[in-house]
């Protein structure tokens, strides 16, 4: 009997990056399908970020994963200061989780951008 | 139910923070900001779960962190600290927005990330405080 077999296609798992940042916090969502492979570059990505800002960057267990960036309660930064500094390790955050993302062999898109609120 | 309540209905976890807190006047510090909303949404003609969802979203009304300002407003750079201008800018600002884009969702993308209404950037930030601004409606037995 003849048995069409077509050929796995080799395609690069997708990561999608959506940064929410607001006045007091940020939120850091990674969007993929959660693979063996995937939880391993998702373990790495995260220990990067959390490395990198330790008091302020931590996993937020539950749901999709996610890192939470907000300041410390003993944090020296002027209040009026800290949106802007949230904003700034939100950012340095996403680019450590992007790159380690694609070191990985993750083709990574980045849904927003750290961005500060205005009226 | 009041504004204030229906947030404590809907999230468990904020009643035992007010409690546990290190500031006695916590509680109190609490609802004087939720009435602040609540007056500043009056006065703009904007549903009170409108505007308070927004603060939620951006600050957690200061429970939990100390804030720049109440509502996330920043005029010329600057983070507006006083409280009941901050709510108030925030409620003109909001109800401003809804004329212009037709829709909550939409308006809260363009107040979060400007740009224009449902900015595809604010969609998600938009999506979920309407989803709280329902949930808070919904909790005070009013339509969302």
């Amino acid at each position: 009997m003849a048995v069409n077999v077509q050929p796995l296609r080799a395609s690069q798992p997708t990561a999608v990056l959506t940064v929410d940042t607001r006045e007091s916090f940020a939120l850091l969502h990674v969007g993929l399908s959660l693979t063996e492979s995937a939880n391993r570059a998702l373990t790495e990505a995260f220990a990067h970020a959390v490395e990198r800002s330790p008091s302020w960057c931590y996993v937020v267990f539950g749901g999709a994963p996610a890192l939470r960036i907000e300041p410390p309660r003993d944090s020296t930064v002027p209040v009026a200061l800290r949106p802007r500094e949230v904003a700034t390790v939100a950012s340095v955050s996403a680019t450590l989780v992007e790159e380690t993302l694609r070191a990985h062999g993750f083709d990574v898109r980045i849904v927003s951008r750290a961005h500060e609120v205005r009226a | 139910m009041t504004l204030a309540d229906a947030f404590l209905a809907i999230f468990p976890h904020l009643a035992p923070e007010l409690a546990a807190h290190a500031d006695v006047n916590a509680r109190d510090l609490f609802l004087h900001r939720v009435a602040l909303i609540e007056r500043a949404a009056a006065t703009h003609s904007v549903p009170a779960h409108v505007v308070g969802a927004v603060c939620w979203s951006e600050t957690r009304l200061g429970v939990w962190r100390a804030y720049a300002s109440l509502c996330g407003v920043r005029l010329n750079h600057v983070y507006i600290a006083d409280d009941t201008r901050s709510a108030d800018i925030a409620a003109r600002t909001l109800a401003h927005l809804h004329t212009q884009c037709g829709t909550w969702p939409r308006a809260l993308a363009r107040y979060r990330y400007g740009g224009a209404c449902g900015n595809a950037a604010g969609m998600g930030y938009g999506l979920r405080t309407h989803g709280t601004a329902g949930r808070l409606a919904r909790a005070q037995g009013v339509s969302p």
